[in-house]
């Protein structure tokens, strides 16, 4: 038996069913949590902000576009702005951008993805193109990414001009969607 | 007003709008432009959807024994009974659940040794808390995020149910515009505008008295001259 798609058990949990409701929690709990313990680090504070990632999945579940059908993207975009809010209000300075980097590139060694294998071969096309960005391009992406500095306090941060700042975000977007677009091209 | 951006133009500041981290007016210009070019349109979806698969790129880590359960346990639910229908979330963040701890101490002080607060931290800022209201015979203060239709935080609202009660709302520094729109919707859904809410670089918060009870306010929402709408919903007070 196939198992129930993303999007048919975020219906179902956004509808009120106890079932679908674990067993959407037991589906992406490892990834909010991870992505939250990227960006703040302390486990109880990554708790936090993956219980309540959840929540606001559930209160937010009717403003989930179906046309794009990418529930884990949209539930991992929740956990990052609420990640970075705690790291705002609590003043948690950004992990060193290449430390993250490194992060990703450990996934990329013991990988445990479950999804389809053509997200999961988009997600290492991804992950060699960010690996193989210029350090100070992958730099900016990532604190952007990540942590949701702005140019402007990327350019602060690292003592450098906003146009230059803008210029490498621009530059390193545009390569990494040329690499997972060139690879369905090719 | 908004300037019409080109297309050049919109190109340069798509990344920092698919990221998420370009300012309010640069967000809004182009998206006003995105609205009218299906070829924008298309290079900012392309362009979201990595920064949508970066963040897929973080480790997956199983988060520590229990989480499950205490997720279900914010959402009301019961996992044991198969029909019972979802309620509405009864706990609220752990910093709002300090507050609304030490707002429901003041509220019965009567009975205040029956309520544990586990630490000596918690129970001096209970006392503080409580000392603090007393002296202006205020019932207890609110706090809630202000965020955008993606779930972006773009401010905090604070608030102080007294008499009178009152408002304080403060907004992140891309979000501030003038002028800003401010409502209230009551938990009986009357619409309230507040004077007007000007901010800008110079002036991050506005606040003031408002017209009704802060415990029947349910919503705060700010809308930008662009249409561009943040929300914060105010979390009920102690006892209610």
């Amino acid at each position: 038996m196939s198992p129930v798609s993303d999007e048919a058990l975020l219906a179902g949990f956004a509808s009120g069913d106890p079932e679908a409701a674990v067993e959407f929690v037991r589906r992406f709990q490892a990834r909010v949590y991870g992505l939250a313990r990227t960006i703040v680090r302390d486990r109880a504070m990554a708790e936090d902000v993956a219980q309540e990632t959840f929540v606001r999945a559930w209160r937010r579940a009717a403003s989930y576009d179906a046309r794009r059908g990418r529930v884990l993207a949209w539930l991992l975009a929740i956990a990052r702005n609420r990640a970075i809010d705690v790291t705002r209000l609590r003043s948690i300075e950004p992990l060193d951008p290449e430390v993250v980097a490194a992060r990703l590139e450990l996934e990329r060694q013991s990988s445990g993805d479950v999804d389809e294998s053509s997200r999961v071969d988009e997600r290492k096309t991804l992950r060699d193109a960010l690996a193989d960005l210029p350090a100070e391009q992958r730099r900016a992406l990532v604190l952007a990414v990540y942590f949701g500095r702005t140019a402007a306090e990327i350019s602060e941060l690292d003592g450098i001009a906003l146009g230059t700042v803008k210029w490498r975000i621009r530059q390193a977007l545009s390569k990494l969607r040329e690499e997972v677009e060139g690879r369905y091209v090719d | 007003m908004s300037t019409r951006r080109s297309c050049e133009e919109v190109r340069a500041l798509a990344p920092e709008v698919a990221l998420g981290i370009a300012d309010g007016k640069e967000r809004a210009e182009v998206l006003a432009h995105v609205a009218s070019c299906a070829a924008c349109r298309s290079h900012l979806a392309e362009l979201a959807d990595v920064a949508d698969d970066l963040l897929a790129l973080t480790p997956s880590e199983e988060p520590p024994a229990g989480f499950e359960t205490r997720v279900l346990a914010e959402l009301g639910i019961e996992p044991s009974r198969r029909s019972r229908r979802l309620r509405r979330p009864l706990v609220r963040p752990r910093r709002v659940l300090v507050a609304a701890a030490v707002a429901s101490l003041m509220a019965v002080t009567a009975t205040a040794s029956a309520l544990v607060l586990t630490s000596q931290d918690e129970r001096e800022l209970a006392g503080h808390y409580q000392a603090a209201l007393e002296r202006v015979g205020g019932e207890y203060f609110q706090a809630a995020r202000l965020h955008d239709a993606q779930d972006r935080p773009v401010g905090q609202v604070f608030g102080y149910q007294g008499r009178p009660s009152w408002l304080f709302i403060v907004v992140y520094a891309p979000y501030r515009q003038t002028p800003l729109t401010a409502t209230l919707t009551t938990t009986e859904r009357d619409v309230i505008p507040l004077q007007a809410v000007d901010l800008d670089e110079q002036r991050a918060s506005w606040g003031g008295e408002i017209p009704v009870d802060l415990r029947e306010v349910e919503l705060v929402r700010v809308v930008d001259e662009n249409g561009n709408a943040y929300e914060a919903r105010v979390p009920a007070g102690p006892g209610e």
